[in-house]
């Protein structure tokens, strides 16, 4: 039987804050509705990430982020290293722009606060930043998104990106399930645009 | 004489409203005279005669509102509040609209207020109040506030502008930042060890990320809950009663009123004539409320954030066979229905409001069987009533400020006020 895969959630007391560790419970759904098994463990001071098939950096306050990385002060440097050396990384909002501001040394830059739901290259989330980002940016094998909460959610085609380019599953394979949280994705992007 | 035009136009507005929709609508009004006399309210709340007392933070400001005018209200006060939700500016507008008169002035000895944080943190500004009750910080509309260190801000805010005394909720740390920082009189509620034990991660306030405040002197005390039966100390006074629902949270909207009443009515407050109040007070609408519809009992729960769903979900008496799930236009970003443990909601009849398909997908993905998804509202508010009795317990609607609205409305509840106790 093929080992189930490990998905880390990081830091989820401080780096939850719009319910982002979401996107692994839907990764782990649409994977084990294809009958391929993952486990979901919250992670802190990790000592080695590489035992992870997929990393979640989520989006946390300031404050929270002080914590963080006085716990853990090599955190971010080690998540490059991951993104670099060609592990899967999911990294939203403000673990986004650390990230980025990390990996260009260079810091984002700042803009008005945008609070509103965006769409980019069809994929539809909510924002709530003050950085000029792409919404969402790939990287070797990482996806970086601003938009912040459950956007695989949302955007089932992004959560089945993932998973094909990981090879962990074959995405060909649907069944009523996935065209019930389709037909509700869909509606759920357009809705977005009419509140 | 200068607002007597504006609350004219007001008035007519209101009466066209209700003409309309009957029972809806109380908005409308307030946003045309804020427009028409921006400075109406801060006149008409500088008017009372013992003051203004706000209550404000992120959960519990109606309940302990309601709680807070029943008891000075029992003690011979005439107080004039505002109505459950109608917590922001416009809703203080339309509030005065309902029942002041032309001049602007609104009877009254006394406004004893719920306010939202940011509001209260504006108004303060140009009305002080007399006294504030903070209740509690948690991670709440993200969306508007960002950072919950922001709304801690605004309720220092608050607390800075208060004269006679600031109430805090002694087990928050966010409540003891805010403590720490201003000069004037306060002092602290709070609910004790053996509840604090029992009810550990039902009160989820949002970390500060600072060091530890140890837990300060508490004077209004929450000793022991069972059930609903809650028993207090108010300095060396004790008292037992019920409260109004179920819930750690209401016990500690019970002694912050209590301890706000105190405040208020000085040598005149009468702890036993307190307790009698708050054990025959009817909950708030749908906190809890109970009401029969076509003869059989249907209970109404509102959440309006994580901690209000966390916290009505972890209450809910076994586990309801069905329950109507609608989250409305109130909800502008529904990501943070997602922070939330669902493990007590083990079937859905009925998903709908305007977020259906957010809410479907919440329980699709977190594999709670869902009877049908209904995106018409008014439709699945019938599909549900319409279902058979349960076998046991009673059909149970979960929905937000906008669905419970829309849903009140539709089945004709249209006063408030009208809520049977349990």
């Amino acid at each position: 039987m093929a080992r189930a895969l490990k998905f880390a959630a990081l830091y989820p007391d401080h780096l939850n804050l719009n319910g982002d560790h979401a996107n692994l419970l839907v990764l782990q759904k649409r994977l084990e509705w294809r009958g391929v098994n993952c486990e979901i463990v919250s992670v802190q001071r990790p000592t080695n990430l590489t035992e992870f098939d997929l990393v979640l950096l989520g989006h946390g306050s300031d404050s929270a982020w002080a914590e963080v990385l006085k716990i853990d002060s090599k955190l971010l440097n080690n998540i490059v290293e991951l993104v670099s050396s060609g592990c899967n990384v999911l990294s939203v909002a403000s673990g986004y722009q650390r990230l980025y501001e990390l990996m260009n040394q260079k810091a984002a830059l700042q803009i008005e606060r945008v609070s509103e739901f965006k769409s980019f290259e069809g994929v539809v989330g909510y924002v709530n930043t003050e950085f000029d980002l792409p919404e969402i940016s790939r990287v070797v094998n990482s996806v970086f998104t601003l938009f912040h909460g459950p956007v695989l959610a949302k955007n089932p085609q992004l959560a089945d990106e993932i998973i094909a380019n990981a090879n962990w599953a074959d995405v060909s394979l649907t069944s009523d399930k996935f065209d019930e949280v389709e037909k509700l994705a869909q509606a759920s992007r357009q809705i977005a645009f009419e509140g | 004489m200068r607002y007597l035009p504006a609350l004219l136009i007001g008035r007519l507005v209101r009466l066209a409203v209700r003409l309309v929709r009957p029972g809806g609508g109380s908005a409308l009004p307030g946003l045309v005279v804020s427009k028409l006399a921006p400075n109406l309210t801060f006149k008409a709340l500088s008017s009372f005669q013992q003051g203004l007392v706000v209550i404000t933070g992120t959960a519990g400001k109606s309940t302990t509102t309601k709680m807070v005018v029943a008891i000075v209200r029992a003690h011979g006060v005439s107080v004039f509040t505002n109505p459950s939700t109608a917590n922001i500016e416009q809703g203080f507008f339309s509030t005065i609209v309902r029942h002041g008169n032309l001049l602007g002035k609104v009877p009254g000895e006394i406004a004893i207020l719920e306010m939202d944080e940011a509001h209260a943190a504006q108004l303060t500004e140009k009305v002080s109040p007399r006294i504030s009750v903070i209740l509690n910080v948690f991670e709440d509309q993200l969306d508007r506030f960002v950072d919950p260190a922001l709304v801690r801000d605004k309720l220092l805010e608050v607390a800075q502008n208060t004269h006679q005394r600031v109430l805090l909720n002694a087990d928050d740390q966010n409540c003891l930042l805010i403590g720490e920082s201003i000069a004037i009189a306060k002092s602290y509620f709070g609910l004790s060890q053996d509840i604090n034990s029992f009810a550990s991660n039902q009160m989820p306030y949002a970390p500060t990320y600072l060091e530890h405040r140890p837990k300060p002197s508490v004077s209004s005390l929450a000793l022991s809950l069972d059930g609903k039966n809650l028993a207090v100390q108010l300095d060396s006074e004790r008292a037992d009663f019920e409260l109004p629902s179920r819930g750690v949270h209401f016990a500690l909207d019970a002694i912050a009123a209590l301890a706000c009443a105190k405040e208020v009515l000085g040598k005149d407050f009468d702890l036993d004539l307190a307790a009698r109040v708050l054990n025959e007070l009817p909950p708030v609408f749908s906190r809890g409320e109970i009401r029969e519809i076509d003869g059989e009992p249907v209970e109404f729960i509102l959440v309006q954030n994580p901690v209000s769903m966390q916290l009505n979900l972890d209450n809910l008496v076994g586990s309801p066979e069905q329950v109507l799930f609608a989250i409305g236009r109130d909800v502008h970003d529904p990501s943070w229905m997602w922070t939330v443990d669902l493990k007590n909601l083990k079937r859905v009849s009925t998903v709908s409001g305007f977020n259906y398909a957010d809410a479907a997908l919440l329980l699709a993905y977190n594999e709670i069987p869902v009877g049908s998804v209904q995106p018409d509202y008014f439709q699945a508010i019938e599909d549900f009533l319409a279902l058979p009795k349960p076998s046991k317990g009673m059909k149970t609607v979960i929905y937000s400020a906008d669905a419970m609205r829309r849903l009140r409305r539709h089945l004709g509840f249209t006063d408030p006020e009208d809520v049977d106790r349990g």
